[in-house]
């Protein structure tokens, strides 16, 4: 005990004095390191800035609001790929009744870590790639409001997934600390009683990134409300600002909830206090408490996803987005809706059935703001001249998953339907339609739509479509294999389903598991195509020869953001050689200022402020 | 966009986009009253106050947003008008290359086709 | 609309004109593009979470000493104190406070008592002292490097 506290101090102080070296370091190279040529990753990358350091050392000190949006990116993507791995594992557990490949343990940790990590470790955080690197561009900010609370709520971040999942990486070491196995809900009794340090590491963790997206949201509504350009006032803010405004301001409030709960939850677990004790504040407090952040958390993912659509689909439609300030409304009346719908997870635990009924109404309000939107998209589609590119199939994807997604929701939020339903497998399928149908199809779409932005080039097409046309076959055969499950009576969160065919259809069962294992993998596969595709045409697709990929202004469509696009490409072009090119930096991003070269300009430092403000100064 | 009324604070325009809020908040209204005039479960003064404030209070926080996100909007709309601006997400489309050119034809307020 | 970046004093520190080093004055600067503090701010707070709650008391110590420096130094660095070890030591001192009462909420504040619980190797007593340690490595070592120094602005903090 003593010999490991004090190897721990000496570890620690270790660490102290390499961080204080990295710090000197760094103040050499302030000094001393006029130019950068740019990093392995900045080289392809348009957001490369010449005038940053080298190499990796870039990125760990970025404050740039797009790098720190393709670093955003690049998490959420290695979380993706974490929490696809783990559900295949389950799949092809369930791909037959009994015990197969793994034991219980460990199915119920793989479902834990998959369900927290595709909510907070991919969803949230790419939603934030988007919103960092392009809510500034679309309102004419120079950066965000805070750029280094910016980048502090991104570094948060590695360390939370960190925690999140340690327990996988120290459960090998015979430490004693597992996994956690909690769900992502991590109901008590349940996760107060599990003894294993994993799952206080996991609350941690969990913590971490909600103080995290609590910074981003401070952030975001600071820079929406101050830093707007010129010419934006609320009258002409974009579809995408709207929704990360609601957003950030549903996080302000629930998150901040969470991590309360948490701690609670920690000191239940760690100090013997009573909050969700049986005996003690109840365990149906903690699920008050959880559903009121974590209703709201669902629509933090899904609003925007859905501004995303709203701003991609006229593009590719030809005419502008049907009843704009429909949208722009409905997406407020949903923010405001979901403070007042989360007992509607909550129907079978017997509370009061008076207060259910309540919930019930609100719950059935909501869909109507939610039916708004699908109305409006689809009318914006109705007689367009529709472009069918890789970002426009997401967005019709996503419109026709986010009808079996809400209907499906509706029903649930029936007070007679869901004490059935509820606990089943059309629970799964249900939010499934929303989070893999709309969320990731959603994020997909725009990946594709900002690509050129971001890399100076152009992805291949063929993949695009085929990576397109396996996640929406793969998503529908999966997610409506599990509605019909659910219909069977198919309970969630187990990992065999050994009934007794007497008294349960076993063989139809079987059947639409092993359909929905088929579906889960042609999806994984689907998404291997796009990284193959991603990796491949950021090094080596074409370069773009002008700063509208999409043709974009034959329709008078041409965005902000392309607008700024321009005039980087402009003033690049203008003043650059060949060099620069190769370099990545036909979009230079210092207003035309030439890469590593000494200006004698004496605008040199206002130059990237002076080519945003142009967008909108006009 | 006809801004003639001042004294009033939203024009017709206006109240036909906040009509979309009213819906949500008439389903809202519409069981407030049943719940008044049905009620199978008896009252119990605790949880009939949840009941009814669960929605009331939800209803009028939406009340409130629409009211003050409408006035916001239509006041930056006049802004904009009294500027010679453009409504439109796109605003300042095509202008980036050539600031002299006139701003593109399209530029309806994307708002414009309130129930055709 | 650029109050918030401008305002924001921070030295252009790859400035491309190579006879201006860094920590130049604020006048002509654009958008800050980078800065060391980020990472090690989000660093310290991730450790002293995991030290404090876990009882790790060496993490829980280093982190909390990592913590309070980087947000004096980042709150340095944006120009929101001239005096940044100044700051570090007022934080320290709130630790110290911070950690004396979560010791006050086990045992009376007395010298037997609180002999007797670290004797007995009270979990949260334990904690409180390593916030209490964490507090006073920070006022010390920060009163120690200002009186080393000038403290004064211009001093690069913190190498
Ligand atoms: C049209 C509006 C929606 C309604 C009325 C609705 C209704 C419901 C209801 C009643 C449940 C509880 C089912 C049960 O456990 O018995 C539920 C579960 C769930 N919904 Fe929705 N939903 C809607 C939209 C969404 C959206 C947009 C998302 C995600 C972005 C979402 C994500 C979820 C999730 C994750 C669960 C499962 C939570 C768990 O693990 O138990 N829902 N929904
Ligand atoms: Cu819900």
């Amino acid at each position: 005990m003593v010999g490991e506290q004090l190897a721990l101090t000496a570890l620690m102080g270790v660490f102290l004095v390499a961080v204080a070296g990295f710090l000197a370091r760094m103040e050499d190279w302030r000094s001393y390191t006029p130019l950068a040529g740019g990093s392995a990753i900045g080289d392809a990358g348009y957001g490369g800035h010449a005038e940053k350091p080298a190499g990796i050392v870039r990125w760990f000190t970025t404050v740039d609001h797009k790098d720190i949006g393709i670093l955003y990116g690049i998490y959420a993507l290695i979380a993706f790929f974490w929490g696809g791995a783990a559900v295949l594992l389950m799949r092809a557990e369930l791909a037959a009744p009994g015990f197969d490949i793994m034991q219980a343990q460990f199915y119920n940790s793989l479902l834990t870590s998959h369900g927290i990590t595709m909510l907070f470790l991919f969803g949230t955080p790419i939603i934030a790639a988007f919103s960092n690197y392009f809510i500034p561009l679309l309102i004419g900010a120079d950066d965000m409001a805070f750029p280094r609370i910016n980048a502090i709520a991104f570094w948060l971040l590695p360390p939370g997934a960190i925690l999140i999942w340690a327990g996988f990486f120290t459960a090998p070491l015979g430490l004693g600390i597992d996994p956690a196995q909690t769900s992502w809900t991590m109901y008590t009794p349940l996760s107060a009683e599990q003894a294993n340090p994993g799952v206080d590491l996991m609350l941690l963790g969990l913590h971490l990134t909600g103080v995290s997206a609590t910074m981003g949201a401070i952030n975001f509504i600071a820079t929406i409300f101050t830093e707007r350009g010129d010419e934006v006032n609320w009258a002409n803010l974009d579809i995408f600002s709207w929704t990360i405004l609601t957003q950030s301001a549903l996080i302000l409030f629930a998150f901040p909830l969470l991590g309360s709960a948490l701690i609670m939850l920690l000191l239940d677990r760690n100090f013997s206090t009573a909050f969700f004790a049986v005996e003690g504040g109840s365990p149906i407090l903690w699920q008050h408490l959880f559903w009121f952040f974590g209703h709201p958390e669902v629509y933090i993912l899904v609003l925007p996803p859905m501004g995303l659509v709203s701003w991609i689909l006229p593009k590719f439609s030809g005419r502008k987005l049907f009843g704009f300030k429909f949208v722009v409304y409905s997406t407020l009346a949903i923010g405001v809706l979901s403070f007042g719908v989360w007992a509607h997870h909550m129907f079978s635990t017997g509370i009061d059935p008076r207060i259910r009924a309540s919930f019930m109404a609100v719950s059935l309000a909501i869909a109507i703001p939610s039916a708004v939107k699908t109305f409006n998209w689809i009318t914006t589609m109705w007689n367009g001249n529709l472009r069918l590119t890789a970002p426009m199939l997401f967005c019709i994807g996503f419109i026709s998953n986010f009808v079996i997604g809400g209907i499906t929701g509706v029903f649930l939020a029936a007070i007679p339907v869901d004490l059935v339903l509820h606990d089943t497998y059309y629970v799964v399928g249900h939010f499934h339609y929303i989070v893999m149908g709309m969320i990731a199809f959603a994020g997909m779409g725009a990946l594709y739509y900002w690509f050129p932005i971001v890399t100076g080039r152009m992805y291949q097409r063929r993949l695009a479509k085929m990576h397109f046309w396996l996640s929406m076959i793969g998503t529908n055969i999966t997610f409506f294999a599990m509605l019909v499950l659910g219909y069977l009576g198919m309970p969630r969160r187990y990992a065999t389903y050994q009934f007794d065919g007497a008294i349960a259809p076993l063989a139809q069962v079987t059947t639409l598991h092993q359909i929905a294992t088929v579906g889960a993998f042609i999806i994984g596969f689907a998404q291997l195509i796009w990284a193959w595709n991603m990796v491949q045409s950021w090094y080596e697709g074409p370069e773009l020869d002008d700063a509208d990929p999409w043709n974009l202004k034959d329709d008078g469509m041409f965005g902000r953001e392309f607008q700024w696009f321009e005039t980087q490409k402009l003033a690049a072009d203008g003043g650059e050689s060949e060099e620069v090119r190769a370099d990545g930096g036909e979009v230079e991003t210092d207003g035309g200022e030439a890469t590593g070269r000494v200006s004698s300009d004496p605008r040199s430092d206002g130059g990237y402020r002076k080519a945003v403000r142009r967008v909108d100064d006009e | 966009m006809a801004s003639d009324s001042e004294g009033k604070t939203f024009d017709r325009e206006t109240l036909l986009d906040l009509v979309v809020n009213a819906i949500p908040l008439g389903i809202i209204l519409f069981f407030i009253l049943a719940f008044a005039l049905i009620n199978p479960f008896g009252s119990n003064p605790v949880n009939t106050a949840i009941q009814f404030s669960i929605m009331a209070v939800t209803g009028a926080a939406l009340l409130v947003l629409t009211y003050v996100s409408g006035k916001a909007i239509s006041e930056a709309e006049d802004e904009l008008e009294e500027k010679g601006l453009e409504l439109s997400e796109e605003a300042g489309a095509g202008e980036v290359a050539e600031p002299e050119s006139e701003p593109t034809p399209e530029t309806t307020d994307g708002d414009d086709e309130p129930a055709a | 609309m650029d109050e918030t970046t401008s305002d924001d004093p921070s030295p252009r520190t790859w400035d491309d004109e190579p006879e201006s080093p860094a920590r130049t004055s604020a006048e002509e600067e654009g958008p800050t593009r980078t800065s060391v503090w980020p990472l090690v701010v989000a660093m310290g707070l991730t450790v002293s979470e995991v030290g404090v709650f876990m009882g790790v008391y060496p993490l829980a110590v280093g982190g909390l000493v990592l913590f309070v420096a980087s947000v004096a130094g980042i709150t340095h660095e944006a120009g929101y104190t001239g005096r940044p070890w100044r700051l570090a030591g007022a934080l320290g001192v709130v630790l110290v406070a911070v950690g004396v009462w979560m010791v006050s909420t086990q045992v009376p504040l007395a010298v037997d008592p609180v002999v007797a619980a670290v004797g007995g190797a009270d979990g949260i007593v334990l904690r409180g002292f390593s916030v209490v340690g964490a507090g006073l490595v920070a006022a010390v070592g920060a009163a120690v490097v200002s009186a080393m120094g000038d403290g004064d602005v211009d001093d690069g903090f913190p190498a």
